[in-house]
């Protein structure tokens, strides 16, 4: 197992791109610490990457993410993608019938692009591929 | 990280608790277990279901400080309804299709055994709302699970091994099962779904021993296949008359007349009585089924011993908004109107919330337990019949025309997720939808083993309210009031636990692990499972500390976050392999969280009980 980095070199790094793009909004950058490790933990999973410059590039979405929108945000937004994906009646809830859901969904879908446009280099921010090249379809949203 | 349990050795251990074995002791061990808040012995925690627990080691001054304890990964994606049992030093827990059965010793937290149906997947499209199922239940040594293909299955308790099995519906005819069973006496009852695909509903008890058919009683159709008594058996205390289950229906109607059984079933031992609702009639195009279409969505108390019915009360008389009367029975016995009574309280997908004289059937309050509820203005106490506004009548307004703004909608103001009840502040605590909705019915045709709906619906939150799509209210069951209400950005689906702590846990759909305080609902902790949680909170204790365990797990991409961010269903998110690389990583689906106290705070770790 490799140790993780010194990740301050990252996050310094991180933060001194989000200086230049902080938005007019207050910050408010209120993630519970297990949020921020399992956002980044399922990133670097998502790309099959242990690799220290997809742990910075991980932590900096997550980063840039929390200082677009609030952790409630974030958690009502995860809620109406996961729940999108029940079967059944439940589910169609909120498939067909609320604008809010999908504007909620839509929106962090915008936030997570922007971010990932600026934190991911070299190694490709498309790498949900696993080979198949279909990173298309997974990141398409179905309105 | 916790290791995905199931993939390490199994190691059978005789399970420590004495399992009795004759049937005399059948007949009472249940009786002695449910007074044990030590154990947490069927769904709704004793036979009267009230989900309250003498325990009160966690407690309002607390809960604030709940930790994590343990975890485990079911490995099952979809939805996990119900909640474990505990039975002795052994938690039982179920996941959805394909019904697997796991058995956790408490004292490491490994594997007794696990066991794991193999049932046709062909059942898995014929299950209207996703493949849950809502959980065990225990008696005479052994563990019953209705499996999703409608086969009821006994396993030993001890060792995991099927005992027996036997079939309680038709898959092909579109019958499955979900419900969690119900052991009484030397009998394990188990109802029927398929509510949405002209399943005749029906409740049938098993001799706990070898699985034979001791009785089954019919929710429509002839009185003796309903096992009613035209003269005995009661409504509103008047005898119900003869062949009420085919004359309420037009032609043969009754015979995919739906009012399946797929809720949670009650008993109160003095009485004998096992108490359960029944679902939706039929199609969904109420002009399709002219009549009462009697007795789907109805309040039932058969004989525990011969099925036969006491008393019935219909809530919702020839449905035409799919207001499915399975919700839970709890029996109460509390002051109405300056007199005490047995009672017994249910939450009404239809949004009313009743209480009844479980004796006799006796109509004591009927009244809306979410004031967005605009279908009916109010219940008429002297026939029982809710009062219809013609604007929200799917019916009058005919098929192929789209009825707007019926509040609630047909997810019901509550579904099937139970209440519970603190005898300490003599509330209940209901988790609730506040949703409406448009609903447009159809002509449709019925096809056996297919679906037979005909009606198309949007539904949307409770206009003119928080916005939100639920609620958790405190309920006065003798008033009929609500005492104060919590407003949930989502719909809360899981079950609700009460204890003697004067806490109330509940979880949502964001995946929270809810305490409030009893008295007043301020929260006093919440914690952020992997996923939504639609099971329901339970309580017990190992070695004098107090535990809570629930299992969190929606379906769809349960467990995969929002470093994914993707949409669409599971499969094609296998299809591109992220599947497969996040569960080398996380552990996906289902997981069952289990809370306790740190030592720190629960001291001498005596679980003191009253």
């Amino acid at each position: 197992m490799r140790a993780f980095p010194d990740r301050h070199i990252g996050l310094a790094c991180c933060y001194g791109v989000l200086a230049l793009c902080a938005p007019s909004a207050a910050i408010a950058n209120d993630f519970p610490t297990i949020d921020r490790v399992r956002f980044v933990q399922e990133c670097m999973a998502l790309r099959n990457s242990i690799k220290y410059e997809t742990l910075y590039a991980c932590s900096c979405t997550l980063d840039k993410i929390a200082a677009q929108i609030n952790y409630d945000e974030f958690v009502e937004a995860d809620s109406y993608m996961r729940m999108r994906n029940m079967r059944g009646e439940r589910g169609g809830l909120f498939r067909d019938s609320d604008d809010h859901a999908r504007t909620a969904r839509k929106r962090f879908h915008d936030v997570k692009a922007q971010a990932e446009a600026g934190c991911f280099s070299l190694q490709s921010k498309s790498s949900v591929d696993a080979g198949t090249g279909s990173q298309d379809n997974a990141g398409k949203i179905q309105q | 990280m916790r290791k995905i349990i199931f993939i390490s050795k199994v190691t059978v251990v005789a399970v420590a608790t004495v399992l009795f074995s004759s049937s005399l002791l059948a007949n009472t061990e249940l009786l002695k277990m449910q007074d044990d808040p030590n154990q947490w012995v069927m769904w709704g925690g004793n036979y009267a279901g009230t989900r309250y627990s003498e325990l009160k080691q966690i407690n309002a001054g607390n809960a604030a400080d709940l930790q994590v304890a343990w975890t485990m990964s079911t490995g099952v994606l979809r939805g996990h309804e119900g909640g474990p049992l505990v039975i002795g030093d052994t938690m039982y827990i179920q996941t959805p299709f394909p019904n697997k059965v796991f058995a956790i010793s408490l004292k490491d937290q490994g594997l007794k055994w696990r066991y794991e149906p193999k049932q046709d997947p062909s059942v898995i499209p014929v299950m209207c709302c996703d493949t849950v199922n809502r959980g065990l239940a225990y008696g005479d040594g052994k563990i019953f699970m209705l499996q999703a293909d409608a086969t009821l299955i006994a396993l030993d308790a001890a060792t995991g091994k099927l005992a027996w099995s036997v079939k309680n519906g038709d898959p092909k005819k579109g019958a499955t099962g979900t419900s969690a069973p119900l052991v009484v006496k030397d009998k394990v009852i188990a109802g029927v779904s398929g509510g949405e695909y002209g399943v005749r509903g029906h409740l049938t008890a098993y001799d706990t021993k070898t699985g034979k058919q001791a009785w089954r009683g019919y929710s429509t159709g002839p009185d003796d296949e309903m096992l009613v008594d035209p003269e005995k058996t009661t409504h509103m205390l008047e005898p119900i008359g003869k062949d009420t289950g085919i004359k309420s229906w037009k032609g043969d109607e009754w015979k995919i007349g739906g009012g399946t059984t797929w809720g949670w079933y009650s008993y109160d031992p003095e009485l004998n009585l096992v108490y359960y609702g029944s679902g939706n009639p039929g199609t969904w195009n109420p002009s399709q089924r002219p009549g009462d279409n009697k007795w789907s969505m109805a309040i039932w108390a058969r004989d525990a011993d011969t099925g036969m019915t006491k008393w019935l009360y219909q809530m919702t008389p020839h449905d035409e908004w799919d207001y499915d009367g399975v919700n839970e029975m709890i029996l109460v016995d509390q002051e109405v109107k300056g007199k005490k009574r047995k009672t017994l309280v249910h939450f009404d997908r239809n949004g009313f919330g009743y209480t009844l004289d479980r004796v006799t059937g006796e109509l004591l309050v009927a009244e809306k337990f979410d004031p967005a509820v605009n279908w009916a203005t109010h219940v008429d106490m002297k026939t029982g019949r809710p009062q219809v506004v013609s604007k929200y009548s799917t019916d009058q307004n005919g098929a192929d025309v789209d009825t707007q703004g019926v509040c609630p909608a047909a997810l019901g103001s509550k579904d099937q997720q139970p209440a519970s009840y603190s005898p300490r502040t003599g509330l209940f605590y209901v988790p609730t939808n506040h949703v409406c909705m448009n609903y447009e019915p159809y002509e449709v045709a019925y096809t056996a083993g297919q679906p037979y709906i005909g009606a198309t619906l949007t539904m949307f939150p409770a206009p003119d309210s928080h916005g939100g799509l639920g609620n958790f209210i405190a309920w006065d069951a003798a008033k009929g009031k609500i005492v104060w209400s919590l407003p949930e950005p989502f719909s809360v689906w899981s079950g609700a636990l009460a204890t003697a702590g004067d806490v109330v846990f509940y979880g949502t759909l964001e995946g929270y692990l809810k305490a409030v305080d009893a008295k007043s609902g301020k929260e006093l902790y919440k914690f952020k499972t992997p996923s939504g949680i639609i099971g329901n909170v339970n309580t017990y204790t190992y070695e004098g500390k107090q535990y809570l365990a629930v299992l969190s797990g929606i379906g769809g991409w349960a467990g995969i976050g929002m470093a994914a961010g993707l949409e669409g269903d599971s499969e094609g998110l296998g299809a591109v392999g992220a599947y497969r690389k996040l569960s080398d990583y996380t552990q996906l689906g289902g997981t069952l969280t289990v809370f306790a106290l740190p030592d720190s705070v629960s001291g001498d770790k005596t679980a003191s009980k009253d």
